[in-house]
């Protein structure tokens, strides 16, 4: 099968021809492989008569979580497949769609749930008979990994990948096509490209930009436009010579597989035929740029500068390392969305502590960070398993930080950067350490290159690390770095990284050093330094290099950003005001000033009893009373927060002790959990310790965690009444399981009479009656 | 890029605000996330007709495989010739937002939720009112959303909707195992179909906050 220099013909739409041949809508269309297998046969045949190459089995659906317990994937796939071979085609495709559920952080399904959905289609599929695996209509990236990933570990039949974009030139889940293309292309697929979604000259610009950054053949199978539901009927508009005249456009940009999808019929596909026959796909021009993306971001290195931010790193960090180890993530995300804001293109994760998880952790705050932050990540460690689990659920495509010239590591990590098709970057250093002399450097970097090569990693995926050592230990090699950047540049044409604080290393006015280092790299081809974007001065280097190297057009940013005379800091804070007003006010930003000072003459006790509870308490009073709505108790709860951050530094919160431990957990299947957070906050402000275990938790994860650590109050949240069975079902699991604590739940739907019949010891119906049940609880030990 | 209105009484309304005063602070806060909601919010719908027979207790979906089964269901399109099903959506991006905010401020997560509420709301009114424009050519009159979980038209029903609009795949609005449409953000409803204009009921049983009320009937209600 050849589909690069030859055209490759697909077949068109199934659903709107089985609904003329009867089949109800609202019925599962695959399930007609087994109850009505000639009428599949026959739309095969139509096909093949129209001059297709590729009859796609009536599969799209057949996934277990689809066929939802009326038949089996096996059972459907085998039949379809058949039925597919028995029409005539020359090739047959097994067809899958999305699994129908989105997936996490969003959704409930997990990646490797979805992956086992498509693990047993694929094997379905290959055992009977498919030439091909067509994976299409996806709009997440991250479900359409799942697939690829499935189908290439599980048989050896080639595989298409197709996403459905909507007008906004994105899938519904934010990707936009130059991502698409080239995440798709780098996981190794035979053809990419684009299906469904518009009618086919709505996707001419879609498409445009697709074939720009795709590597693989690139296919194309619109709609046959917009559909319109009639009476029960789904009914498409384009005619057979409309669609082909679109199409027709398309193929000077280098599309060379094309067919139809929802509404398209074999006369459709014989304009097709018609169209390319005896004719060869244009040829097209494939890049050689460099690129990391998340799922809807791509950093494009060409002549220009990416940030990569470095604090996600606990060495030398005692707040990351106690947040790691206490899966205390949401200090991790503070500390992406401010190098985020800061600047950074690219952010570098590294969760190396020798006593915990790596791989688990790392996949864990990687899919934390990837569900509130678009920026690419580089993902950092020395343990092979740690990377090759994270960059397998990763959405997109990372960089792996790193390889170096030893032969255990070429022959451990360069198999991931091939597999999962990501990018790497290469450290100068190899069995006998870092070269002192520059050449020496570059031979390393020759060697990882070539090796890389030969593996059929593309080039432009490799970035050079060059490394620095300090000045003040080794002063004389300096220089040798910044040579070596200029030499791996001109010689190799690669791209190069550089952590560029370690220079200043014991030495005093670090930023000084690091800052002329930083500049005097990029004077010598540095492209992506690693740094920490919140510091002023390293971010003012890059803003001018921006300058120097034409980067920032017309200095745009440039002048924005400092053209303007600094402000004075208006509000002169206002020490003597009463930290009680400062709460009650909301005033942001107030608190931690006062609290520094309170504590000159008070215990972290005395604080917390005497100024935040009974402040608190009027605040709780009066939201209840309607005198303040939420966001003013919001605003206020986040007041006292801040405070606390001041008690707890260096205090290893040892003045919780005593206030006791608290779970909180939105049920399993629902995802609404404002409602929880916003309890949490109020809680944390009470000085309790809680334990946040997120939403869509499983009973039994609230049971272990219950019963691991002792705990005395659980608090679930649900928002339907749906979810509140999961609720009940928790709670009954929680008092079989004799852990010796009470429940307390709430939501919309529940009330007090609601939450007794379900087995819970408390209802709060807001979070200022949530505090209410928590101190009666406490005081009763 | 879109022109979706937000109205700021409706998103305070969201907020149970009433009429306390409020620092400017937090007034521009609010401002800030109904912009922010705005700009990033990609609201989308999708419909389809569907010829029905209605009795007491339960609609027939014509040329499909559906049956609602449900008194409230066949009381809303009692007399209708035909109804229409539909589903929206605010998209993806704001869920992240969400997340976002809710785990690094609060105060902005509580506001920028009720902006999106208020939003789907709001654009459900225009698609709503976009369908009212297309049937009127034909003399056709609407009444208005009824929503899976109102009354006793089950949530179970919501399956029944995404599947007959396919709107998984038409505009990207998903369920799952619990029956929570996924994006969060998203309504589904079925509209009635009249050949005559019908007068809007008032009245708990028609409020389209019905399921969510907890005090139907209560004299604080707002709607």
């Amino acid at each position: 099968m050849r589909y690069d220099d030859e055209f490759l013909l697909f077949d068109g739409g199934m659903g709107t021809m089985l609904q003329e041949r009867g089949l109800k809508a609202g019925s599962i269309p695959e399930l007609y492989n087994i109850s009505n297998p000639q009428i599949i046969k026959n739309i095969h045949k139509e096909y093949v008569d129209s001059g297709c190459d590729v009859i796609t089995a009536n599969t799209f659906g057949a996934s277990r979580h689809k066929l939802a317990g009326k038949s089996t994937p096996d059972e459907v796939i085998s039949a379809g497949v058949r039925l597919a071979k028995e029409s005539g085609a020359k090739y047959t495709a097994l067809d899958i769609g999305p699994t129908g559920a989105l997936l996490k952080p969003l959704g409930t399904m997990s990646f490797d749930e979805a992956y086992s959905l498509f693990e047993e289609q694929v094997k379905a599929g290959a055992k009977a008979g498919a030439d091909l695996i067509i994976i299409e209509t996806m709009s997440d990236l991250l479900e359409t990994k799942a697939a690829i990933l499935a189908a290439k570990e599980n048989c050896s039949l080639p595989v298409f990948a197709t996403m459905t974009f909507d007008s906004d030139g994105r899938t519904f889940l934010g990707t936009d096509p130059k991502t698409a293309a080239i995440v798709l292309s780098s996981l190794g697929v035979d053809g990419a490209g684009v299906n469904c979604s518009l009618g086919p000259e709505e996707l001419f610009p879609i498409v445009k930009e697709f074939v720009k950054y795709s590597k693989v053949p690139v296919i194309v199978q619109p709609n046959a436009g917009l559909p319109v539901i009639e009476n029960g009927y789904t009914v498409f508009k384009i005619t057979p010579d409309e669609f082909a005249e679109s199409i027709k456009k398309m193929l000077p940009l280098g599309v060379s597989v094309v067919g139809g999808c929802c509404g398209t019929t074999p006369a459709h596909i014989a304009k097709l035929k018609k169209l390319i026959d005896g004719k060869k796909p244009y040829a097209r021009e494939i890049t050689s740029q460099s690129f990391i993306t998340s799922w809807q971001k791509t950093v494009t290195l060409d002549n220009s500068t990416a940030i990569i931010g470095e604090r996600i790193n606990p060495t030398g960090k005692k707040k990351l390392k106690e947040a790691l180890k206490a899966r205390d993530y949401d200090y991790i995300i503070g500390e992406a969305i401010s190098q985020q804001e800061a600047g950074a293109d690219i952010l570098d994760v590294n969760a190396g502590l020798p006593d915990i998880d790596e791989a688990k952790t790392l996949t864990e705050i990687i899919a934390e960070i990837q569900s509130v932050s678009h920026l690419p990540l580089q993902i950092d460690s020395t343990d092979p398993s740690a990377v090759e689990a994270a960059v397998r659920s990763y959405n997109g495509k990372p960089i792996i930080n790193s390889v170096n010239g030893k032969e255990e590591s070429l022959s451990t990590i360069l198999p991931i950067v091939k597999k999962y098709g990501t990018a790497v970057v290469a450290l100068t250093l190899d069995e006998d350490g870092i070269p002192d002399k520059a050449e020496k450097r570059l031979e390393i970097a020759e060697k990882i290159l070539n090796r890389a090569l030969s593996m059929g990693i593309p080039k432009e995926d490799i970035f050079i690390d060059c490394l620095v050592l300090t000045a003040s230990t080794n002063q004389e090699t300096v220089i040798q770095t910044l040579k070596a950047i200029t030499l791996v540049k001109s010689k190799l044409g690669l791209k190069t990284v550089l952590g560029v604080s370690n220079v200043s290393f014991g030495l005093p006015a670090r930023e000084v050093i690091n800052s002329a280092f930083l500049a005097a790299a990029f004077g010598a081809g540095l492209d992506m330094p690693i740094l920490n974007p919140l510091s002023e001065e390293y971010m003012k280097v890059v803003d001018a290099f921006k300058v120097l190297n034409n980067e920032d057009k017309g200095s745009v940013k440039f002048i924005e950003k400092y053209a303007s005379v600094p402000k004075e800091s208006g509000s002169q804070m206002e020490i003597s005001d009463d930290l009680g007003n400062v709460i009650l006010s909301g005033r942001k930003g107030a608190a931690q000033s006062i609290v520094k000072e309170l504590l000159k003459s008070e215990s972290v006790f005395d604080i917390i009893n005497n100024r935040f509870i009974p402040a608190l308490d009027i605040v709780g009073e009066k939201y209840e009373k309607g005198e303040f709505f939420l966001p003013q108790l919001m605003a206020s709860a986040e007041v006292v927060k801040e405070g606390f951050a001041v008690l707890k530094e260096g205090k290893e919160s040892t003045f919780t002790k005593g206030s006791g431990d608290i779970l909180l957990a939105t049920v399993k299947g629902d995802i609404h959990d404002i409602g929880k957070n916003i309890v949490k906050m109020l809680l944390e402000n009470y000085g309790y310790n809680i334990k946040d275990l997120g939403r869509d938790v499983s009973p039994e994860a609230i049971v272990n965690a219950a019963t691991q650590d002792d705990i005395k109050l659980v608090g679930l949240s649900a928002l339907m009444t749906h979810t509140v069975k999961s609720m009940e079902e928790t709670i009954k699991l929680l008092k079989e399981s004799g852990a010796n604590c009470k429940v307390m739940v709430g939501g919309a739907v529940l009330n007090e009479d609601y939450a007794r019949m379900i087995g819970a010891d408390f209802y709060a119906k807001d979070a200022a009656q949530a505090a209410k049940v928590a101190s009666e609880v406490f005081k009763e030990k | 890029m879109n022109e979706y209105k937000l109205s700021k009484s409706e998103v305070l309304n969201y907020l149970g605000y009433k009429k306390q005063s409020m620092t400017g602070d937090l007034d521009l806060l609010i401002d800030e996330s109904m912009s922010e909601c705005l700009a990033v919010a990609t609201p989308r719908y999708t419909k389809g007709f569907f010829d029905i027979t209605v009795d007491n207790d339960t609609v027939i979906l014509k040329n499909t495989n559906v049956i609602f089964k449900s008194s409230d269901i066949a009381f809303h399109l009692n007399g209708a010739a035909k109804c229409v099903l539909f589903a929206a959506t605010l998209g993806s991006e704001t869920e992240h937002m969400l997340i976002k905010y809710e785990k690094t401020n609060m105060t902005k997560a509580v506001i920028f939720d009720a902006a999106c509420n208020a939003l789907i709301e709001s654009a459900s009114d225009s698609f709503e009112e976009e369908i009212a424009a297309e049937l009127a050519k034909s003399s056709l009159y609407i009444n208005y959303r009824f929503s899976p979980g109102y009354g006793n038209f089950s949530i179970g029903n919501e399956r029944n909707i995404i599947d007959l609009l396919s709107a998984e795949i038409r505009i990207g609005l998903t369920l799952n195992d619990s029956s929570l449409l996924i994006p969060q953000k998203s309504i589904t409803a079925v509209i009635g179909v009249f050949n005559s204009p019908k007068s809007h009921e008032i009245g708990c049983r028609y409020c389209k906050n019905y399921n969510i009320c907890n005090q139907k009937g209560g004299a604080d209600c707002a709607v």
